[in-house]
């Protein structure tokens, strides 16, 4: 009886500290629209750096292309656009689209966020020009990412 | 109280087994096995970056080895940083007001990631700069 009576007090307490499961959930995870908008010459590229939060894919998106001048028609010229990691004086691209401005999206990847190192989650996204422009342009580009 | 002193012994063994696990002990800093050379004109007011990969938790070192202004070596001081890439820029977290020189002006350690050198003209310089930088890291 004494047994017992131990053994029925120590599976309460076992119970008592044990983590409660509770079930998985497929939420999406929320995602934050960055702009990165800037002046391209001829032959130039240029990049942004973002950190992401969790794990989804990245959008980024030429939205906009216009001669660096006031009151001028927009531009329709095939750009060079990626998704990559800084590298260098540069970022280094692993998804890549050429693409004029548009309304949806023109490259999409996979981002991964690693929860130990903020410094392991940077991405950056890249416009280049690739033989187009004729002249200076101001760029808009939208980033979409976890 | 022979009935408890059982029970006491059991919940006392299941209180050990379900308690915080231990600190795990702090990782010894790799050392900078690696290095990149980052070399280029530093124009008058202006300052340029360079991205670098920490592939493991460790010690990274900035050594700004010269500058020469107007093809002469100059010991003009200039910042150089460590930092993380954001934006069209170098977010950076330590940094130090240095001539070129032959032993590591900036240091620190840092968890795996992408972070990144970056050198500032604060004088400002008399004409635009040619500096050479070695980043070592793990």
């Amino acid at each position: 009886m004494r047994t017992l009576l131990a053994l029925v007090a120590a599976a309460a307490l076992n119970a008592s500290c044990q983590n409660t499961p509770t079930a998985p959930t497929n939420t999406a995870p929320s995602r934050a629209s960055q702009y990165f908008s800037g002046v391209l010459n001829p032959g130039e590229s240029a990049f942004y750096s973002f950190t992401v939060a969790a794990t989804a894919d990245t959008d980024v998106t030429l939205i906009s292309l216009l001669p660096d001048q006031a009151a001028s028609p927009a531009l329709a010229i095939p750009m060079s656009l990626g998704i990559g990691t800084p590298a260098g004086t540069d970022c280094r691209t692993t998804s890549t689209a050429t693409s004029p401005p548009g309304l949806s999206p023109q490259v999409t990847a996979p981002t991964t966020a690693t929860i130990s190192s903020s410094a392991a989650s940077i991405y950056c996204a890249r416009i280049a020009d690739i033989g187009g422009l004729t002249g200076p342009v101001a760029f808009i580009v939208k980033i979409v990412h976890p | 109280m022979r009935s408890i002193v059982p029970a006491l012994i059991v919940s006392a063994l299941v209180a050990v087994g379900c308690s915080s696990p231990s600190v795990a002990p702090t990782p010894t800093p790799a050392d900078p096995t690696l290095s990149e050379t980052f070399a280029g004109t530093l124009k008058v007011g202006g300052s340029a970056f360079y991205s670098f990969t920490v592939n493991q938790y460790g010690t990274v070192n900035l050594t700004l080895n010269s500058l020469a202004v107007d093809s002469q070596p100059s010991d003009i001081q200039l910042t150089l940083s460590i930092g993380q890439p954001g934006g069209t820029d170098c977010v950076v977290s330590t940094s130090q007001t240095t001539a070129a020189g032959s032993t590591p002006q900036v240091t620190g350690t840092f968890d795996p990631g992408i972070y990144c050198a970056k050198l500032v003209d604060i004088a400002p310089l008399p004409s635009p700069g040619v500096f050479n930088i070695t980043i070592a890291h793990p």
